[in-house]
């Protein structure tokens, strides 16, 4: 086991030093450098830029400019964010924290209800719940995210205003009692995270059910049959068994287009995350942050396929072998 | 005393140190932080009106040539310290120094020095005599403690730590300051006073909807609406009050009359004042106003709003004439060859990009419009959008051909100095984006500010305004009224129209009337 | 969010292929029997059709606005089916031509994801060894970084894309999960039977890509791409939301709707009918991947 975690982990790093490599490259052969995009202040004179350049090292040798690079992204450092003022660091460890919340929620929220929904599915196959169930959720899978999530906001933001419309948490929270404070929390959550899973649990729903078709062997439960044990029961065995290891692979698979996808969802409901942060970084030609959103990014996707295949080693032994 | 009050700013704060603000944003929560020596009345008027600040008297020396003021002894910062001369001589030596580049820089020019007669006295001295003397040392400038930024390199002042924990000496403070929110809470030990509010809430909301359904729902107690759709649901909930504030921002397309690459050399287009009025001509101003802002809005008349005094609506500015313009297009050499769309002249086609900042919505939606206007014309434009910052930087270095900008107006005319004279333009670091060039224009100006008294400063002004008008360096588009809506619980003591934050610190909510967040107090301040 | 190995909707195993046909044939024939493959299929090209002939087939220009004060934002009617927008722009006209846009975006840069990526996967399949390894890394890696935040750290050191450039950044981060899959494709086949007889008649290495592995690689990648070009468009759409893809006054779904941002909610219909042409795109996209997947699976190896 533990073999199998070095190894895993050995491999992450490689990951992570080829994503970091590769952002390196992109804002090396991109157009400009950090000072030529924006400027905060038009009067700065070119002495000063000089002076701005030589100090963050724009100037040297390339491959001296990489093993700095390197260095600073191995302790999360990636320079100064130009549109917030701050280190990118500062920013991203503000932001991190939420997206890995919703991201969480989102992903509980999904296999909660797509896992069971796939199995009853399968279950009950063939009959006409199962293919409403089916277009229903061929239908939710196809909405774009943006779209659902303002459809969602207007409904129970706007029209049936009975929950927040934006931010991850009230301006006051930090004076609230701690019932309240996890209240508002979980109020806040609400909507980004259904919307995210929404969309997750049509396709979750879909895999599941097929996998149960597809794993459960007909003779066993043809033998199962004649020992007089209820198909129905059978089912549900088999699916909580067989459910957890496809499970936790479509997890890890589904990391990269779940932070992903919540860039949208987070710009609609003003969620402070990672997505959010991208949208700034673009919109202020902030280079130093957006390399960094493109690291943390790639680093949580990392550790989370690490974590799924932990469990994944976990549950299935043969796994480990390998 | 207590409450909360909520509202919604539209971009991010990015610093807070007063020389460097550059968004309107920016200023509204400076404004509750540091304060300026004399504060202006809610008229904004240049010459009277003014109320005390950190400065409790003040006096006239050598014939108004020089203006003495004496701090109020117990000012303090919030960090204790007390308020001295020295802080106010330092201020003034950021305000100027040209490696920070403030935008009041302009307007002080005529400040020669601030000398320090003892630890609660500051003279001005001046160039010269002028009417808005006062004005300009008193109230342009935000001051600042020395003893906490006097050890900070200048030339990362914007990302030191003073520009995330401003100390300053107003009647509130910082809290705490995230991605998303400002909070500021009362300075219960201010010299002033403390204010009847407990704390104020800066939330950031980027999408014009949400400050809608925050307002709606309660979330936002305060929040200023530039939409006609928004203006008219909102006016109908019945918790909210609104006031319409008088316009003081007026959005403009200024051409570069200069090449961007070569500012000696005449724009390739624009340098060309018959093409430059051919385009004016073209733009429907009126209708373009009223599709986009139904009654919230008017046709802007120049560069100044109807809400200044020195403002003159009757200059005539070149009117929109279909006809004319394609006829002078034509004379011109710019035809439209047979089965094309855009207009050749010598094989190149009438084309050129318009730089738009896409935090502003209003210029967005007007770009969208103008460019369809132009079409019609055989004039192609294209849009080249980018943030509040990169737009400030992309003008300020020349390097576009047409910039939709929009200048918040200031009482006086002086704030048209920095952006249309000829030292402005031939300054490198100046603020003239647009490279205009009129000596006649400089000429009017300064005598409407030198001059004794309105009616002459008017006269000259509007002279100034005629020549600016006929030159046509810039198409005058709008001025878009917003409406400022607030929770009816909150009594907002007097709203300045110029800058409706001014009066935050003497808002307050009656106690019949607290939300639970209005009772919080604030003994949790502290962390 | 459409996981690589995303199951099929209906029944397992659908009977082989008892008539023999030739296995294009029989693929054919599956999918005609497959109703919903079909409809999805019907629209696709009902919307291809729509897509090009685009400029003769809407009912006013395009960008025109006739009248901005009068006709602004008018709601669905018989004039205008969809309504008019901020602009006064005939918004059923606006979502067919952005038709056009948002599906040859999508289109084109599938052909190059996946012609990259099969390119990429088949090499490092067939070399194997050290070689492949250390390109598997790399893919690794590409996959690790969520898309949307690649093509935003992208789309901002190289600001200012044209439809080229956007074809391009879409194409250039959506082949590393379609070479993947043609990599592990090509190793099976590899070890075929046909493959090791060829290489002892002495066959060259292009030979036996291009003869017997690369057929088998067609039509998984085939699925892939139908389902990328669903993908696909939701993304473009997207990134115009944000900012990032088409400038105005071009057309294409995400323009419109964030067009219809402007005035949301009380101009409710611009959005809204934008965002359901992208939603019956994806519905039709998945459907036709569905039934591909089905037919294609039933396929015999070619005999050759």
């Amino acid at each position: 086991m533990r073999r199998f975690l070095a190894r895993r982990l050995a491999h992450g790093a490689a990951v992570i030093f080829i994503a970091v490599s590769l952002s390196f490259l992109l804002l090396h052969i991109a157009p400009g450098d950090p000072f030529s995009a924006t400027l905060a202040s038009a009067s700065i004179d070119p002495a000063t830029l000089a002076q701005w350049r030589t100090a963050y090292g724009l100037d040297r040798p390339i491959l001296e400019q990489y093993i700095r690079f390197l260095g600073q992204a191995a302790v999360g450092n990636f320079g100064p964010s130009i549109r917030y003022h701050q280190p990118v660091a500062d920013v991203l460890a503000a932001a991190i924290p939420q997206t890995i919340t919703l991201m969480g929620t989102a992903l509980v929220l999904s296999f909660g209800f797509g896992v069971p929904l796939g199995s009853w599915q399968a279950a009950h196959r063939g009959t006409t719940t199962d293919r409403i169930a089916g277009t229903a959720s061929l239908i939710v899978g196809s909405l774009p995210e943006f779209w659902l999530g303002l459809v969602l906001l207007l409904l129970f933001a706007a029209r049936f205003p009975i929950l927040p419309s934006h931010g991850a948490v009230d301006p006051m929270h930090d004076l609230f009692p701690l019932a309240e404070r996890v209240i508002d929390r979980a109020r806040h959550l609400v909507l980004p995270a259904l919307t995210l899973a929404l969309l997750s649990s049509a396709s979750i729903a879909r895999y599941q059910r097929a996998t149960l078709l597809d794993v459960l062997p007909q003779d066993f439960v043809r033998t199962a049959r004649a020992k007089g044990v209820a198909e129905r029961h059978v089912l549900w065995k088999h699916a909580l068994r067989n459910a957890l290891v496809p499970t936790i692979v479509l997890a890890g698979l589904s990391l990269p287009a779940l932070i992903g996808g919540a860039v949208f969802v987070e710009r609609i409901f003003s969620w402070p995350g990672m997505g959010s942060v991208a949208v700034e970084a673009f919109a202020g030609r902030d280079y130093q942050l957006v390399a960094g959103t493109t690291v943390a990014g790639a680093v949580l996707v990392v550790a989370g396929s690490i974590v799924a295949d932990l469990l994944h080693a976990v549950a299935d032994p043969r796994v480990r072998a390998r | 005393m207590g409450g909360t009050v909520i509202t919604g700013l539209a971009t991010d704060v990015a610093q807070l140190i007063p020389p460097m603000i550059q968004q309107v944003e920016e200023k509204i929560v400076a404004d509750q932080i540091f304060e300026p020596l004399v504060m202006s009345g809610d008229e904004d008027r240049l010459d009277t009106g003014f109320r005390p600040a950190i400065a409790d008297r003040w006096s006239w020396e050598r014939d108004s040539m020089a203006v003495v003021f004496h701090l109020n002894p117990s000012a303090r910062w919030h960090d204790g310290a007390p308020v001295r001369a020295s802080d106010v001589r330092f201020t003034f030596a950021l305000y100027t120094d040209p490696t920070l580049g403030s935008q009041e820089r302009p307007a002080l020019s005529r400040i020669d020095s601030v000398t320090v007669r003892d630890s609660v006295t500051a003279v001005f001295w001046f160039n010269a005599r002028y009417p808005q003397q006062f004005y300009d040392a008193g109230a342009r400038m935000l001051i600042m403690p020395e003893h906490a930024l006097a050890s900070l390199p200048r030339a990362t002042l914007q990302t030191s730590t003073f520009a995330r924990n401003p100390i300053g000496s107003a009647r509130f403070r910082l809290s705490k300051w995230t991605t998303s929110s400002i909070e500021l809470v009362a300075d219960t030990t201010n010299y002033h006073g403390r204010p009847k509010l407990d704390r104020v809430i800066f939330v950031k909301v980027a999408d014009p909807n949400a400050v809608v359904a925050g307002l709606s729902n309660g979330e936002l107690d305060a929040g200023e609406i530039a939409s006609p759709q928004d203006y008219q649901k909102l006016s109908a909930h019945p918790a909210l009050r609104s006031h319409m504030l008088p316009a003081w921002d007026y959005a403009f397309v200024q051409f570069n009359l200069a090449d961007p690459k070569r500012r000696t050399q005449p724009n390739r287009l624009f340098g060309d004042i018959a093409l430059r009025r051919a385009l004016t001509m073209a733009i429907d101003r009126k209708t373009l106003v009223a599709s986009q802002f139904d009654s919230l809005g008017t046709v802007a008349v120049g560069p100044m709003t109807h809400a200044q005094t020195m403002a003159d609506t009757t200059i005539a500015i070149a009117a929109y004439d279909s006809l004319g313009a394609a006829t002078l297009l034509d004379s011109l050499g710019w035809k439209l060859p047979a089965g094309k769309m855009v207009r050749e002249r010598a094989g190149q086609p009438l084309r050129f990009s318009l730089v738009v900042p896409s935090v502003s919505p209003n210029r967005m939606a007007m770009a969208v419009r103008l460019q369809e206007s132009l079409r019609r014309m055989g004039v192609q434009l294209d849009l080249d959008v980018m943030d509040a910052a990169a737009f400030t930087a992309r003008v300020a270095r020349r390097d576009y051909d047409a910039a939709f900008n929009g200048t918040r107006a200031e009482a006086s005319i002086a704030g048209l100095k920095a952006y249309w004279t000829v030292a402005g333009a031939d300054d490198p670091a100046g603020r003239n984006s647009a490279n205009y060039r009129n000596p006649k224009f400089d000429a009017h100006l300064d005598s409407a500010i030198g001059a004794r008294d309105i009616t002459t400063a008017r006269a000259h002004a509007s002279q100034a305004y005629s020549v600016i008008i006929a030159d046509m360096p810039a198409v005058w588009i709008y001025e878009p009224r917003t409406a400022q809506f607030t929770h009816k619980r909150i009594r907002t003591a007097h709203v300045a129209p110029t800058a409706w934050w001014r009066g935050l610190a003497d808002w307050s909510i009656p106690e019949a009337e607290r939300l639970p967040r209005d009772r919080i107090g604030l003994k949790m301040a502290a962390r | 969010m459409t996981p690589m190995s995303d199951a099929p909707f209906r029944e397992p195993g659908d009977g082989g292929n008892p008539a023999g046909l030739s296995p294009w044939r029989a693929a054919l024939r599956t999918l005609g029997r497959d109703r919903s493959a079909i409809a999805g299929t019907v629209v696709l090209a009902v919307l291809g059709a729509l897509a090009v002939a685009a400029k003769h087939v809407v009912p006013y220009e395009c960008n025109a606005q006739p009248n901005i004060v009068a006709l602004k934002n008018i709601a669905p009617s018989l004039a205008h089916p969809f309504g008019t927008d901020e602009f006064s722009r005939d918004v059923l006209s606006r979502v067919i031509c952005g038709s056009q846009v948002s599906l040859s975006v999508a289109f084109l840069s599938v052909m190059v994801a996946a012609t990259l990526g099969t390119i990429y996967g088949a090499v490092a399949g067939y070399v194997g060894g050290m070689v492949d390894s250390a390109m598997m890394r790399l893919i690794d890696a590409l996959l690790a970084i969520p898309r949307v935040l690649l093509l935003i750290a992208i789309a901002t050191l190289w600001n200012g894309l044209g439809i080229v450039g956007l074809v391009l950044l879409l194409g250039l981060t959506g082949w590393f999960g379609v070479s993947r899959l043609v990599r592990t494709l090509v190793i099976s086949a590899r070890e075929d039977e046909f493959v090791t007889a060829a290489r002892a008649l002495g066959a060259s290495d292009m030979r036996i890509l291009g003869q017997h592995i690369l057929p088998q690689v067609i039509s998984p990648v085939l699925v892939s791409a139908t389902l990328a070009i669903g993908n696909v468009v939701v993304v473009e759409a997207g990134l115009t939301y944000l900012g990032m893809g088409v400038r105005p006054p071009r057309a294409s779904w995400g323009s419109v709707f964030s067009d219809g941002m402007i005035s949301f909610p009380s101009a409710w219909w611009t959005s809204v009918f934008a965002g359901l042409a992208l939603v019956v795109t994806v519905l039709a996209v998945n459907l036709v991947a569905d039934g591909l997947r089905e037919a294609l699976n039933t396929r015999q190896l070619p005999a050759r």
